[in-house]
C-alpha cells in the first residue's frame, strides 16, 4: 500500500498471509483505518458493534479500555484472550494486532447449470467490431459473468463469485449508508467489486489463453445501489424516499478506471443498463427483456425472488412493477437451519409411509441444511397433515421446533424460521395482489406467471400454490426460469434488438413504491397465512 | 359469566379472528355486560395478558400482533360510544415514522393498542421532520413522542431520534416529553435506543404499550412533585 501518511504511527498486522506494517494517522476507529489501509475486516452492521465480526486480536489488549458494545458482543473468555471488535477501537499509539478471518478475496467458480438460463430466441447478433464480449449481473450477494465471443454468438465462460462489498453490510442499505460516511469509504467500496471483477476476467481470459484488449463489450446489470456503488455515480440518492420511484443515472461519468483496471482497451464500450425506477434496476429489466413479458397477453407476470423480491405485471398497455422487501427466507441465510442451494441442501420434502417424510439432498450426500425450495416443501408438508395451522402455529407442543433430520446435522424448523417465512411470503402475496388490483386483474386468471431468483428451477409450484407464495393459476401457465437478471444482460450485450427491447420495456413501465400504500399493507397481512393466495 | 367472556375474546383474538371476536362481545353487551366492563375488564385485561406473555418468550407472530391490536381498537372504539360518562384520558401521545422513513405497519399495531388504552394518539404521518414531533407534542400536551424507523440509516439518521432528543434538551423538555424509539434496526441492536439517546425502546408494537404507559407515568409523577 503506497499511502504516504504523516504520522509515526503504525499498526503491525499479523495475518494468515504473512505480517504487515500500516501506517496511520490516529482519528478514526480502528475498522476504518483497516479498510482504508488494504485490511478490511469482516462486518455486517455498518461498524455499530451490532454483529461482533469485525474481531481483530490485540496485543496488550487490557491496556486499552473497554467500550461499551464490546462486553455486550465479547465474552469474558473472548476479552481475556485479547479479542476487541475493531468498529469500537480508536487507536493513537502503535498498535499490534492479528486478524483471524479477515474479508476474504472474491474465490470465483465456473458458473453452475442450474444457476445459468440461455438466450431462448435465436439472436440476430449485432456486428462487432472487437471479438469478446462480458454480461455482468451485480448481485447484492453475488456477481455472475459470462464471457461471450461475439460474431459467433458463442458462450465462452462463466464465472460467479460472492460479491466482497459485503464486508460493508450484507444489505444494501448498510452498504449505501457507510459509503455516505465519506468519499474514501465510498471508494473502497467501489474499488471491491472492481477489482473483483477485474480478478475473474484475468482468470478466464489465462484459462482460455485471450487477450483482454479484445473484449469490446461490457455489459452491467443489476439493483440500483449496486450499480451505483461501482459506478461511483448516485448511489447516496436512494437513501432519500423522493428517489425510491425515479429512474437515476447511475452509468460512470468517465470508464477509463474500470477499462483499466478489467485489462480492456480505451475502445471498449461498458455500458450500465438503465435501471427502471428507485432501487429496482435493470436487473429485473433484463428479466422482462429474457422472457418478452410485454410481448405476451395481458396478466403476464414476472416475480424476481430474493432478499427483496421485485415484480413486473404487464395489462396489456402498461408495465406495473415494484419491490418488496420480505427478507432473506429464501436466499439461504434467513433461517435458523438456512442454506444456499449448494451440495448438502434439503431441495425437496416428500411424503412417505405412513406419517413419514423422504428428503431430498442436493449431491446426495449429507444433509447440512434447508434451502429455498426444501423450506416451501416443508412448511407445505407440515400444512397439510395439520401439524402447523394458516396462522403459522405447530398444532402440538413442538419443543424447539419440527425436526427435519439428526442423521448428520442437527436440522430444525423453529418458530421464528415459520415466521420468517411468513413474511417473506407476505411480501410476495402482497405486493402480487396490489399489483393485479391496481390493473384489475384477478389473480387466478393470469396468463403466464414467471418466478426467477433465488428457487432456480427447483421450486415446487403446487405446493407454492398451496401457501400462497404464488398465484392460483393453472400450473403450466408458471415458468421457472432460473437467472433471468443474466440472460437479459446477455441479449442485451448480443443483439440490438435487446437494446430496443429494453427501451420498450422503460417507455411503458411505472414504478410503485408499496412503502407507501396503505392497500398494501392490509394485503401484506392478509397474505401472511399459509394458505392459497385470496381470488 | 364474565370470565367465560374472558377466555372466548382471548382466544378469538389469538386466533386472529376478528370476526368471532367482534360477535363475542355483542353478544356480552347484549346480556347486560356493560361497555366499561368490556374494555375495562376484557379488552384492557387481554393486552396486559400478551404483553406479559411476550415478555415472558411466548412466541406470538405478527399476524397476532396486528390482529390484536386492531380488534382490540376496534372493540374500544365501538364502546367508547356507549359509555355513561366520557372516559378519563390515560395519556398523549405523539407518534410518527422517521424522517426519510414511509414504513407505517409496526407503527399502526402500537397506534390500536393505544387506543384501547384510551391513550389520546395523534399520528403525525411518514417522513416526519424532527421539528414537527417536538412542536405538535408541545402544542398538545403530550407526554410521549414515539418514533417508529425501519431501516438502518433512518433510526440512526441526524434527522431522526437523535434530533428529537437535541431539539427536547435545548429547549428543556427532557422532564416533560419522553423519547420512545421501536422498529427492526432498534431489534437487531438492543443498544442502539441509548446511542440515539431514547428514554425507552419496545421490541414490538403490542410491547410498546407498557413502555409508553410507563413513560406517562414517569412524566405525571415528575409533573405531581414539582408542580
Amino acid at each position: 500500500m503506497d499511502k504516504q501518511v504523516n504520522s509515526s504511527c503504525v499498526i503491525t498486522i499479523l495475518t494468515p498471509q504473512g505480517e504487515f506494517r500500516l501506517p496511520f494517522q490516529p482519528g478514526a476507529t480502528l475498522r476504518d483505518i483497516l479498510a482504508a489501509g488494504g485490511f478490511p475486516v469482516r462486518s455486517a452492521c455498518g461498524g455499530n458493534a451490532g454483529c461482533g465480526r469485525c474481531l481483530v486480536r490485540v496485543k496488550d489488549s487490557h491496556c486499552i479500555p473497554y467500550a461499551e458494545g464490546e462486553r455486550h458482543r465479547l465474552s469474558e473468555t473472548q476479552l481475556s484472550a485479547g479479542w476487541r471488535l475493531a468498529c469500537r477501537l480508536n487507536p493513537t499509539t502503535n498498535l499490534n494486532i492479528s486478524i483471524e478471518a479477515p474479508a476474504i478475496k472474491t474465490h470465483w467458480r465456473p458458473l453452475r447449470d442450474d444457476e445459468y438460463r440461455p438466450p431462448v430466441r435465436p439472436l440476430m447478433l449485432r456486428p462487432a467490431i472487437m471479438r469478446y464480449g462480458v454480461a455482468i449481473d451485480l448481485g447484492t450477494t453475488h456477481i455472475r459473468l459470462t464471457l461471450w465471443d461475439l460474431p459467433a454468438g458463442k458462450r465462452l465462460a462463466g464465472r460467479a463469485g460472492l460479491n466482497p462489498q459485503a464486508c460493508y453490510g450484507a444489505d444494501v442499505l448498510t452498504r449505501l449508508m457507510e459509503a455516505g460516511r465519506s468519499k474514501a469509504i465510498a471508494d473502497e467500496i467501489s474499488g471491491l467489486a472492481r477489482t473483483a471483477i477485474g480478478d475473474a476476467l484475468t482468470g478466464v481470459a489465462s484459462k482460455l489463453a485471450i487477450d483482454l484488449q479484445d473484449v469490446g463489450a461490457v455489459r452491467v446489470v443489476g439493483n440500483t445501489a449496486m450499480m451505483g456503488l461501482l459506478s461511483g455515480k448516485n448511489a447516496g440518492l436512494l437513501l432519500q424516499p423522493e428517489y425510491w420511484t425515479q429512474r437515476l443515472d447511475i452509468q460512470p461519468d468517465d470508464i477509463s478506471p474500470l477499462q483499466k483496471a478489467w485489462g480492456l482497451s480505451g475502445n471498449s464500450v461498458i455500458r450500465f443498463i438503465t435501471p427502471l425506477g428507485g432501487f429496482i434496476g435493470s436487473d429485473l429489466l433484463a428479466g422482462i427483456i429474457a422472457t418478452r413479458l410485454i410481448e405476451q397477453a395481458a396478466g403476464a407476470l414476472l416475480i424476481d425472488i430474493g432478499t427483496n423480491s421485485e415484480m413486473a405485471l404487464w395489462d396489456g398497455e402498461k408495465l406495473r412493477v415494484t419491490s418488496t422487501a420480505g427478507g432473506p427466507a429464501f436466499e439461504g441465510c434467513g433461517i435458523s437451519c438456512g442454506m444456499p442451494a449448494e451440495a448438502g441442501a434439503i431441495y425437496r420434502l416428500q411424503s412417505g409411509h405412513g406419517n413419514s417424510f423422504e428428503l431430498g439432498v442436493l449431491g446426495n450426500g449429507k444433509s447440512s441444511g434447508v434451502c429455498g425450495s426444501g423450506l416451501v416443501d416443508a412448511v407445505a408438508w407440515l400444512r397439510h397433515r395439520g401439524m402447523l395451522d394458516k396462522l403459522g402455529r405447530y398444532r402440538d407442543d413442538r419443543g424447539e421446533g419440527f425436526v427435519l433430520s439428526e442423521t448428520d446435522r442437527r436440522i430444525v424448523l423453529t418458530r421464528s424460521d415459520i415466521d420468517v417465512f411468513q413474511r417473506a411470503k407476505a411480501s410476495i402475496g402482497g405486493g402480487v395482489c396490489r399489483l393485479c388490483d391496481q390493473a384489475g386483474i384477478a389473480v387466478a386468471s393470469l396468463s403466464h406467471v414467471y418466478v426467477s431468483g433465488a428457487f432456480g428451477r427447483l421450486l415446487d409450484v403446487t405446493n407454492a400454490q398451496a401457501l400462497g407464495l404464488l398465484p392460483p393459476v393453472p400450473i403450466e401457465r408458471v415458468h421457472l426460469e432460473g437467472n433471468t437478471a443474466l440472460a437479459g444482460c446477455e441479449e442485451l450485450l448480443l443483439s440490438s434488438e435487446g437494446e430496443r427491447a429494453a427501451a420498450a420495456v422503460l417507455a411503458v413501465s411505472e414504478v410503485y413504491n408499496m412503502a407507501e400504500d396503505v392497500a398494501f399493507e392490509s394485503l401484506f397481512v392478509e397474505n401472511l397465512y399459509l394458505q392459497p393466495m385470496r381470488e | 359469566m364474565l370470565d367465560d367472556v374472558i377466555s372466548a375474546y382471548n382466544e378469538a383474538v389469538l386466533d386472529t379472528d376478528r370476526v368471532h371476536a367482534l360477535q363475542i362481545v355483542s353478544d356480552a353487551v347484549a346480556q347486560g355486560i356493560s361497555p366499561e366492563e368490556i374494555v375495562f375488564k376484557v379488552v384492557i385485561p387481554g393486552l396486559d395478558l400478551m404483553v406479559n406473555a411476550i415478555s415472558e418468550g411466548f412466541d406470538i407472530n405478527l399476524a397476532q400482533h396486528f390482529m390484536t391490536s386492531q380488534i382490540a381498537a376496534d372493540v374500544t372504539e365501538k364502546m367508547l360510544v356507549l359509555f355513561k360518562a366520557p372516559p378519563e384520558i390515560y395519556g398523549r401521545v405523539i407518534i410518527g415514522t422517521a424522517a426519510g422513513d414511509l414504513h407505517t405497519l409496526g407503527k399502526r399495531i402500537v397506534i390500536g393498542c393505544l387506543k384501547a388504552q384510551m391513550i389520546d394518539v395523534t399520528d403525525l404521518g411518514v417522513n416526519v421532520a424532527a421539528e414537527k414531533f417536538v412542536d405538535e407534542a408541545v402544542a398538545r400536551n403530550a407526554q410521549v413522542i414515539g418514533v417508529s424507523a425501519m431501516m438502518v440509516h433512518t433510526a440512526r439518521g441526524e434527522n431522526g431520534a437523535i434530533k428529537v432528543r437535541k431539539l427536547l434538551r435545548d429547549q428543556g423538555l427532557e422532564h416533560k416529553i419522553k423519547l420512545v424509539v421501536g422498529g427492526a434496526p432498534f431489534r437487531y441492536d438492543p443498544g442502539l435506543y441509548r446511542i440515539v439517546q431514547a428514554d425507552a425502546w419496545a421490541e414490538n408494537g403490542v410491547s410498546a404499550l407498557k413502555v409508553i404507559m410507563d413513560c406517562i407515568q414517569e412524566v405525571k409523577s415528575y409533573d405531581h412533585k414539582h408542580g
